[in-house]
């Protein structure tokens, strides 16, 4: 996982109001999809995977966030 | 952290909208992590919505039910019990030594940041946890001069709820023993420890009377007191169409889905529960009714 492309994308989403709202109007099916495409567009190394596997983490972290 | 939330708040409780708000994926990948000296100058970076009214309330006595009436106004935010501001009000006792007026800044800069217009709303409530009132001086510092309610409900009926199903607020230690008087740890797990929790909110909203700008709303008045002594108090306007809004909202069970009974209840509930409330609210009760409806200027 490429956490440095990660890492580059954020930056660029949240310097950029319209590029956020872009992509929080995604549907869920498309989102994946679109984040690696920008990501490419702003020459951010960010894989399907990387996607994948961050939103997974994401998920399971927002669960445990009382007990851990 | 922070998530992007396009949508209004319309869940009864803000830790449902924060739910959904982090089920979606743009947050799951892009919600922020700041540090707490990002609330610094929150409050004149966008756009705010300045508060109209707060909420206070001794728990189980139709607060969520006022919220839930406001929040069905087109022109208010309503947040109903923000985690994030119990968290501050927290650091009050959790860190002594954070001066005053960094925290008041902090709580301005986070009641602006959660408070934004997202569809043109005009007007923000605070519903804050049943707790809360025990700082109410603190909140009228950060918010001098923004009325407020306290919301109270006949002691047995608030206890027999508590009995089916406590509420966090009741549970040994989640509250500062210190606001209760409680020296002893022993007293955490006396029979009497949710009565005198209770109690100590509506001793807490009889105490803070002096801030002004309170009044005191009797459960047994509502829904109605929420389209007629309420929103004179928060300045609402009514028009017949708000109006609607708020009975159609008053309609909806706002709790049913929370709630699930106790498996077992006390075999002794009637007699508990009319001890507790005979020694510990009877009192409190009858100063908040002698005060209801009444705004306090």
């Amino acid at each position: 996982m490429s956490r440095e492309g990660l890492e580059a994308l954020r930056a660029c989403v949240y310097a950029d109001p319209e590029l956020a709202r872009g992509l929080n109007g995604l549907a869920d099916a498309r989102f994946g999809a679109e984040v690696v495409r920008a990501a490419a567009e702003l020459r951010c190394d960010v894989t399907d995977d990387d996607v994948r596997t961050a939103i997974a983490q994401a998920r399971e972290a927002w669960m445990l966030r009382w007990i851990l | 952290m922070w998530a992007r939330l396009d949508e209004p708040f319309t869940e009864p409780f803000f830790e449902q909208t924060a739910d959904r708000a982090m089920r979606r994926p743009f947050n799951q990948i892009f919600a922020r992590r700041t540090s707490l000296a990002a609330l610094d100058d929150a409050a004149t970076r966008a756009p705010a919505i300045p508060p109209s009214g707060f909420i206070f309330h001794m728990s189980r006595c139709g607060s969520t039910l006022i919220a839930q009436m406001l929040a069905g106004l087109p022109s208010a935010v309503v947040l109903s019990e923000p985690q994030p501001l119990d968290a501050l009000i927290r650091l009050r006792r959790g860190a002594p030594n954070l001066p005053e007026e960094t925290l008041l800044r902090w709580f301005r800069g986070m009641v602006s940041a959660l408070g934004r217009p997202r569809r043109g709303e005009q007007r923000l409530f605070v519903k804050f946890h049943a707790w809360h009132v025990l700082e109410l001086p603190f909140i009228a510092r950060a918010f001098p001069g923004v009325p407020w309610l306290f919301v109270f409900r006949e002691p047995r009926a608030v206890l027999r709820s508590q009995a089916r199903n406590a509420g966090p607020e009741l549970l040994a230690g989640m509250i500062d023993p210190a606001y209760l008087g409680i020296q002893d740890p022993a007293e955490l797990a006396s029979p009497d420890y949710g009565a005198r929790v209770v109690a100590s909110f509506c001793d807490a909203a009889l105490r803070h009377r002096a801030v002004g700008r309170g009044m005191f709303v009797d459960y047994a008045a509502l829904p109605g007191a929420v389209t007629s002594h309420v929103s004179e108090f928060f300045a609402l306007p009514r028009s017949a169409a708000d109006t609607q809004r708020m009975h159609e909202a008053a309609l909806r069970d706002t709790k049913a889905a929370l709630t699930a009974p106790r498996l077992h209840a006390p075999q002794d509930g009637a007699a508990t529960v009319e001890h507790m409330a005979a020694t510990w609210l009877d009192a409190p009760y009858a100063a908040l009714r002698a005060l209801a409806t009444t705004p306090q200027s």
